[in-house]
Formats: structure tokens, sequence, C-alpha cells
């Protein structure tokens, strides 16, 4: 498509971007006043060229929330993404010292509050490299009023600046005056332009086969109720197989902590899908894949504990007075080291045979022709199975609620977690199969109590955290007096933290456990009786 | 959404030039304005190039809100949109008449733009209908131009005893001179004395001015033509001073 002038073109619609193909090698300004006639005065621009830089995170966050992040002579510009255009710009900032990776990074306040939500805890990482040549003009009627404006923008690969990768128009016609837009669009059609489909960015994206893509740990399956539940979990577990692969290159590179994250949560799916739908496959091979799986889990433990660690660390001082935060500061160094060197291990293990071998049998065993014989619950119906472990795991969740109390140990409440974490992965494993609107409170319901209970684990798990850092560190020489009552603060606001769950839990777990949940638990996943057959009518005597 | 009146009973006193000039000086402090043209002589659209719509477009509408927003026309400055002048606003009068608590319905069709503009200005037909009032008990803030002279010294006060009769809120009534010439003696006086009667009066004194005269032949307003004249300046300190009263 070099050398060519594409514009987009959709009914003209106020704010909707509009772009055509141009025919023509280039667009003179008297060609477009000429193919507009007597009723426009167009007046343009000069044209401006700029070399970017264009950022976004893995999950193309900033994309799919309608925006573009770039970089461009050593600033970073937020704009909107106009039906694939550089729209209108939200805000900027110079490039201070390193170029950012995250959202904490940014110093403007508008960008950081602009992009809190599309990066979350992921880096930003350059995505494509051009040159845009844009011109733009305003196209005014008899009272030299602007009814429409127009851009030309031509893309330039960055390492070609002579060859055009291509040219593009669009029309903009201004709120109230859309009629005169579908004039502009007219003219331009007339004198050779022709219709295109898509603007300037995504286009350019696609020829370099970077496509955004959409990425998510909850994908759908293509589920049925009738589907053999064997096959229904291999669906399910080759997907998430796929999303493994797919997270371990961002661990290897270490671009930020998610790709672990989501590779974990993927593993412990996988697993407790195999365990939560028993007798889908063969007892022995379900213990094989158990065994592989969490071999593969546990070579990252101590890296994501030492993530979450990390990256909470603001949190951990904003439970301190001002005066002994610095004390916990050289911890953290402690753990950044602690983090690579673990980092390096984890690396290590993800490119070793073992590992390799591990995720080859793995995928061998989820083969569409995994050769496994029959097992009791190989071709069951999967709909009717899985409502059965649904029921059945909210039933377990009923039936410790009376036993929670204020003196019930943190081991029994981690419990009451894992039941709640098994059922809420059953409930989105096969959310294709639930009723959306029956089971949409009963979700929320759960996501209510989860939450409680995993803020509780997690003031459990780092107060543990913290006393192991501290026996191990407490003998050695030269230690800042400082640290111990850092760490004893910390540690006593964690357990006041956690202790203030407990109420939280009690009432989300009562409501989970009501009537009205309970009820409707029964009446969506119950399983039903059919009842017994009538016998042979008695003979009459 | 602040809704900020231009309102006199006496006609010629720089309230059409207020009107403009302050919804393009709100638009430069990044709000987002809508200039509403509710005086049948257009005189605002015609400063910004718009031209009067052959029909108000009504059809097909579900409220009278609806039908505003069909209306709306951007100007030539992102971020300030016009809805222009039409002879149907004659009917306007007749329009809230029948619908039920007349007085105040503008205030609930206005709202209906609440999403898309920080701040609406009304340029107000210059006299006292039914209409008027809806302006009255719609707006936060109504800017009176007052000449220092005599006779609007005296429109203004009219103005103040209307408000009181209606027991409407004096507060929201905001006086400010404008065409004001420094070589008058009588302007001279009237602007020394008449903010010590009526201390509300704005700080800010919009000059008379040839500039302002020629908005009609440039058809813009002068924060446009001529950034740094001092009519410009006297607009741009009129809307700081409007902005502290509205958002202290």
């Amino acid at each position: 498509m070099s050398g060519e002038i594409a514009m987009d073109v959709e009914p003209v619609v106020a704010g909707v971007p509009q772009a055509f193909l141009i025919g023509a090698e280039d667009f003179k300004e008297d060609q477009l006043a000429g193919a507009l006639g007597p009723d426009f005065r167009v007046g343009f621009e000069r044209a401006k060229a700029q070399d970017l830089t264009f950022f976004d995170t893995f999950e193309w966050g900033v994309w799919f929330r309608e925006a573009l992040l770039y970089e461009s002579a050593g600033t970073f510009h937020l704009a909107r993404l106009e039906g694939g255009w550089i729209g209108q710009e939200l805000c900027a900032e110079e490039v201070r010292e390193a170029s950012p990776g995250f959202v904490w990074d940014f110093h403007n306040p508008c960008l950081r509050a602009e992009l809190e939500q599309p990066l979350g805890l992921r880096r930003i990482v350059p995505i494509a490299e051009f040159r845009i040549v844009r011109r733009l003009a305003e196209l005014s009627n008899a009272s030299g009023k602007i009814v429409c404006r127009f851009e030309l923008a031509t893309l330039f690969p960055v390492n070609h600046p002579r060859s055009p990768f291509c040219r593009l128009c669009r029309i903009l016609p201004l709120r109230g005056y859309e009629d005169q837009g579908a004039r502009v669009r007219k003219a331009l059609l007339a004198s050779g332009c022709s219709v295109f489909a898509e603007g300037p960015m995504p286009s350019y994206l696609r020829r370099l086969g970077n496509s955004p893509r959409r990425y998510t740990i909850r994908p759908a399956f293509g589920l049925t109720p009738g589907l053999p539940a064997r096959e229904a979990v291999l669906r399910i577990v080759r997907r998430m197989l796929d999303l493994v692969a797919e997270n371990e290159p961002g661990i290897v590179r270490d671009q930020d902590t998610e790709f672990l994250h989501d590779y974990r949560i993927c593993l412990r799916k996988i697993r407790s899908v195999i365990t939560l739908i028993d007798g889908v496959f063969p007892a022995e091979t379900t213990a094989r894949l158990k065994k592989i799986l969490s071999g593969l889990a546990r070579a990252t433990n101590r890296l994501r504990d030492l993530d979450v660690c990390l990256l909470a660390r603001g949190e951990y001082a904003g439970h301190l007075p001002a005066a002994l935060r610095p004390a916990l500061e050289p911890m953290f160094a402690d753990f950044e080291a602690e983090r690579a060197v673990e980092l390096a291990a984890v690396v290590r293990h993800l490119k070793s045979s073992p590992c390799r071998r591990r995720m080859r049998e793995l995928a061998a065993l989820f083969d569409k022709d995994c050769g496994l014989p029959p097992s009791q619950h190989s071709d069951a119906a999967v709909g009717p199975l899985v409502f059965k472990r649904i029921f059945k795991r909210y039933r377990k969740i009923r039936n410790v609620e009376g036993e929670l109390g204020a003196d019930t140990p943190d081991e029994a409440v981690h419990e009451v977690r894992i039941q709640g974490k098994k059922l809420r992965y059953l409930m989105e494993f096969f959310s294709e199969l639930l009723p959306a609107g029956d089971s949409a409170p009963l979700e929320k319901g759960l996501r209510r109590l989860q939450n409680r209970l995993g803020n509780f684990n997690d003031f459990s798990v780092h107060q543990k955290f913290f006393l192991e850092y501290w026996s191990r560190k407490k003998d050695e020489p030269g230690l800042a007096s400082e640290l111990p009552l850092a760490l004893g603060g910390l540690i006593t606001a964690l357990y006041l933290r956690q202790q203030e769950q407990r109420k939280d839990i009690q009432s989300a777990l009562a409501a989970f456990c009501g009537r009205e949940v309970s009820g409707a638990f029964k009446r969506t996943f119950k399983p039903v009786i059919p009842p017994a057959p009538a016998g042979p009518p008695a003979e009459a005597a | 959404m602040k809704i900020i009146s231009a309102y006199s009973i006496k006609g010629g006193v720089g309230k059409t030039a207020l009107a403009v000039n302050l919804a393009y000086a709100l638009r430069e402090t990044g709000r987002r304005t809508l200039l509403i043209d509710l005086d049948p002589q257009g005189a605002a659209a015609f400063y910004f190039r718009v031209d009067p719509a052959g029909k108000f477009r009504m059809k097909n509408t579900r409220s009278f809100g609806e039908g505003l927003r069909r209306n709306i026309r951007e100007s030539n400055y992102p971020g300030l949109d016009i809805l222009p002048s039409n002879l149907a606003y004659r009917h306007l009068d007749i329009l809230l008449d029948r619908m039920e608590k007349s007085r105040k319905q503008l205030r609930r069709v206005l709202d209906a733009l609440r999403e898309e503009y920080d701040v609406v200005v009304l340029d107000c037909p210059p006299n006292i209908t039914l209409l008027s009032e809806n302006i009255f008990r719609a707006s936060d803030l109504i800017l009176v131009p007052v000449i220092p002279t005599t006779l609007s010294r005296r429109t203004f006060e009219q103005l103040l005893e209307f408000f009181r009769d209606k027991g409407l809120p004096e507060k929201i009534l905001v006086p400010f001179f404008s065409m004001a010439q420094s070589r008058n003696s009588l302007h001279r006086e009237i602007l020394a004395s008449l903010p010590l009667a009526h201390p509300s009066f704005l700080k800010s004194v919009i000059p008379y001015s040839a500039e302002i005269e020629k908005m009609g032949l440039r058809r813009m307003p002068v924060l446009a033509s001529a950034p740094s004249k001092p009519s410009t300046k006297a607009y741009r300190a009129l809307c700081a001073e409007i902005l502290n009263i509205l958002e202290p």
C-alpha cells in the first residue's frame, strides 16, 4: 500500500474519525480545494513531523482503554485513540532521568491518574517506532465558520524515512455540521479517494505483525452442558497451559511481576480443575499431574513472596510512624538482593531440561489424543457433574460457618479460604454453563467473602515472613537498633489488621451461608433426583 | 455544571460582548463551555460566525433537553460550543408557560447538559418575562453590565427591586461596570460611588473600546482577535473574579 493515501469512512457522525485511502502520490492543497468546490475554503497548517515510540503493556492496557502512550523528543504523551488515529492529547511529561517503566515512575499527577487503571502493576514497553507527518486543515464555509477539520497523515517506518508505509486522511466534522462533513466525504470519494477500514495506528501495527490482542487469564472455553467431562477439562487445561507458556518469557525478561503472578495462577488452576472434577482421568494420571504442577509452582514460591513484599513496601511503611520508616529500608534492600538471586534461580529452572521435560510431559498428557483409558467420569456430561460439585463445595463451606469465632486458629480460617477458592474456581471455569442471572449474586457474595479471607491470610503470611526475617538477622553484628523496633511495630500492626478482618469474615460468611444465598445455591445447583420409576401395575386379583 | 447569565433589562450595555468574551475566557481555562444565545437578535452566535438555523430542530426528540443538544454547534475554538438563537426561542416563553412549575423548568432542561459541559453561559434577552424568571432561578450567577450613567444605575436598582419582590436570592446578582470611559467625569464619579452603595460590584471594569465595537466586523471575540488589548485583559480578569466567586 506504499505510496497510497487512505481515509476512514463510516457514516459521518460527530466525533467519529473518518479515514480514506487517497490514490495519488501526494495530496496537494489545491487538489483538496478543487475536490470540495467553491463552497469551502481550505486552510492548511504547516506539516509537522514527529518521530514516535509507542508504548503499551503486555496486556495492551492503554490501547484497549482507547488511549495511546507515546514518547517523542524526550516527552511522554498520553492521547486519545480516535478510531485508530492519534487524537486529543490528555497529558504529557518530559522524561527526567530514566524512561518511566511503571505508573509510579511518572511524576505528572494527570498521567498517573489516567494510567493507573490501564497499567496496574504492568511495565510499559516500546511497541513500535515510526515517523508520522501530519498536516491539518480547516474547512470553512462562506461565513468563515469552520465546519470540518481534515487530517492528512503519512507514516514512515523508522528505518525507511523515504518510503511511506501509508498515507491516510480523515475528516472530522464539527458538532452541528455533520451534513457538511458528509459533503466533504462525498467530494473526496468523487475525487478518487477510497474507503479505508482502519486508522494509521492499527494499520501499521498489523504490518509489523504486532496487532493488539486481548489477554485474560479468565478465557472462555466454549463449554456446553452436554460435553463429556474429560473433553471439557482438557479444553480448560490446554488453554491454561498456553497461558503458562505465554507468561514464561516475561518472567525470564523480568518485565514485571504480573507474569509470575499469572503463571502461578494458571498452574494452580490446572491443578484445581483436575482435582475438583476428579474421576475424569485415571487416578494415577491425576496424581502424576498434581506432582508435576506442584513442583513447577514450588520452584517460584520464594520469588513470589519477595515480589508481594516489595510491591507492598509503601503500604508497610504506612503502618509505622514516620521516624521508624527509614529503619525498614535495609530490610527491603536485603529483599531486593535476595530477589535478584531468586529470579536468576527461577530463570535457570525455567530453562532447565527437567522443567522443559515436565512441560512437554504435561502437553503430551493433555493432548487431544492423550490415549488415556476411560475413567469414572470421563464420559459424563460436564454440566450436571459440575453443578453437583459446586453444590457439594458450597455445603462444605456452610458446614463450617458456625465454627468460626474470635478464637478460631488461623489455620482453620485459612481452610475456609481454600474451600472458598475451590468453589470460586469451579464457578469461574464453568461460568459458561451457569445461568447468568442466577449465579451473578452468588459470585458477588463469594467474592466478598474471599476478599476478606484473602486479606486475613495475607496479614498472617506477612507476619510470618517478617518474623522469619528477624530470626535470620537478629544475631548479625552491626544491626541497626531501630530495626527490631520497626519490625515489632510492623508485625503488631499487621496482627491488629488481621484481627479486624475476623469480624468482617464472620459477617460475610454469615451472609454467604444465609437463607437467601443458600436457597439460591439449592435452586441453581442441587442435583434433581429423578423420581423412581413406577413399578408394573399390580395384576387384578 | 455552573450556569452564568449575562443579563440586563436595558439593551446596548455590553451584555452580548460579555457573554461572548466570558465564554471564550472560560474555555481558555480548560472548562468545557456552552454559550446559549437566548436573545432573538442572535448577536452572540453572529460573533462566532454561526448562522442561525433555518428551523429549530426538534423533530422526533423525546425531550426539550434533547432538542437543545441537537441544535448545539461547535465553535471555531475547541472546547466552546454555541446554541444559536433562533426564532423558535420567541416561543420559549409560551413553551415554558405550558409546563408545570414553569418558573423552574429551565434549570431542569439545562441539567440534561451537565455531563457535557462545566459551564453554561446564557446571553439573555433584555426584558423581564417568564423566560427571564426562569433564567433567574436557573442561574448560579447573574452578571449585570452597568454603564456608569444615572440611567443604568436606575435600571440596576429596578432589577434589585424585582428580585426582592419575587423573593429571588439577591446574592446571585453580580453587577460590573461596562463601557466605562475614564475621561468622562460622570463615569468617574459613578465608578467611585456606586460600589459603595452596592458592594457586590466586581472590581473588574470593562472599558469602552473600539476593539469591542469591531467584534461585529471581525466576527470573533476580542480575546481571539486582540489577545493583548486592555479590553481583553479586563475580560480575563473578570472571568478570574467570577471563578473565585463560583469556586472559592
